[in-house]
């Protein structure tokens, strides 16, 4: 289908729609998840690590669930 | 959408005030099942085999989910979690940045129609289509007439070099006097004198792609030329492309809307 002009701008088209809707859903989730101080430093933290590091996903979600198990019991 | 209650959290065991159950009249998610609710081929979307892993992590999340120590561990998780489908998003918008505007600016307007609450098939194929319209208008149009030529034409020299001054072509290479961006036919040498730039250019086997390659400075002869920069010169007339189109993609959110509306 990538042959076919036509085709090809209609699939970029809908490929680019569907990062759209992802990023609307993102936002939507993001609003429930990032309710206070620590779940914002908890997403700058592993963006940081992300971007700086460039460790795997994995790793970070673990690393995540740890600290949010920490700040819970601390609290 | 975008209500806490769309990811429902499962019910803790401890929980010591259960919520209470929704009169189905309350409900303002309620909607009557699909006829198709519940049929074999419906559940047949989620293979057990396939989907071992996340259905192992979805068990996990209704069994766990509710207690304390799950929602400690989510509180941590879902930002962390967010935040990389964020840094995932921003590397596709790049993509399609660099790809083209237009894609950057219906990804936006995507965007914001979900939020206003446009149904997401609608707006999937509602892109597709203002991006295929676009695409073909700035290809048919009357400036793209003199790049659309199939055979006889070559990307214009304007578009290898634009921002090297006054050009000249050489070789098999012709250029229009009359216009500031020569239009090259055929293959030969496009230079430009007051950058020393030399390019190779022509078409290749397909009749709707050309290619061009950046020559080291001083070169007289074509080099490399399969690994150069392909440009696309797209075919006047492919009106069996926009039939396969709309017959492949049409139908294909025809059926998806009608199985999300019967089978939910």
């Amino acid at each position: 289908m990538r042959r076919s002009a036509w085709a090809r701008d209609m699939l970029d088209g809908v490929n680019v729609g569907a990062v759209g809707l992802m990023a609307g859903v993102a936002w939507q989730l993001g609003r429930q998840a990032i309710v206070d101080v620590p779940t914002a430093l908890f997403a700058l933290g592993a963006a940081a690590v992300l971007l700086r590091f460039n460790l795997n996903s994995g790793w970070v979600v673990l690393a995540g669930g740890a600290l949010g198990l920490l700040v819970t019991a601390v609290r | 959408m975008g209500e806490r209650a769309r990811v429902p959290r499962p019910a803790g065991r401890d929980e010591p005030h259960p919520r209470p159950e929704l009169d189905r009249d309350d409900d303002p998610h309620r909607s009557d099942p699909g006829p198709l609710a519940g049929a074999p081929g419906c559940r047949r979307l989620v293979h057990p085999a396939r989907d071992a892993d996340r259905l192992a992590l979805v068990w996990a999340y209704v069994r766990y989910g509710g207690t304390p120590t799950g929602e400690a561990l989510l509180y941590g998780i879902e930002p962390v979690v967010i935040t990389i489908v964020v840094l995932a998003l921003v590397k596709l918008g790049r993509t399609a940045a660099k790809r083209s505007p237009l894609l950057v600016i219906t990804g936006l307007a995507s965007l914001v129609l979900y939020l206003v609450g446009v149904n997401e098939l609608i707006l999937l194929l509602g892109v597709g289509l203002v991006v295929l319209v676009v695409q073909a208008g700035s290809r048919l149009g009357p400036g793209a007439a003199r790049t659309i030529a199939p055979l006889t034409s070559a990307p214009s020299c304007s578009r290898l070099s634009s921002r090297t001054g006054p050009r000249s072509c050489s070789g098999g290479c012709s250029s229009s006097s009359s216009s500031s961006a020569p239009l090259c036919t055929g293959a030969g040498m496009c230079s430009s004198p007051s950058s020393g730039v030399t390019w190779w250019i022509g078409w290749g086997g397909s009749r709707s792609t050309s290619w061009s390659t950046r020559l080291p400075s001083g070169s007289s002869r074509r080099a490399g030329v399969h690994s150069g920069e392909v440009h696309r010169v797209p075919r006047r007339r492919d009106h069996r492309g926009l039939l396969a189109t709309a017959g492949i993609f049409l139908p294909a959110f025809v059926f998806v809307g009608l199985l999300s509306h019967w089978c939910r």
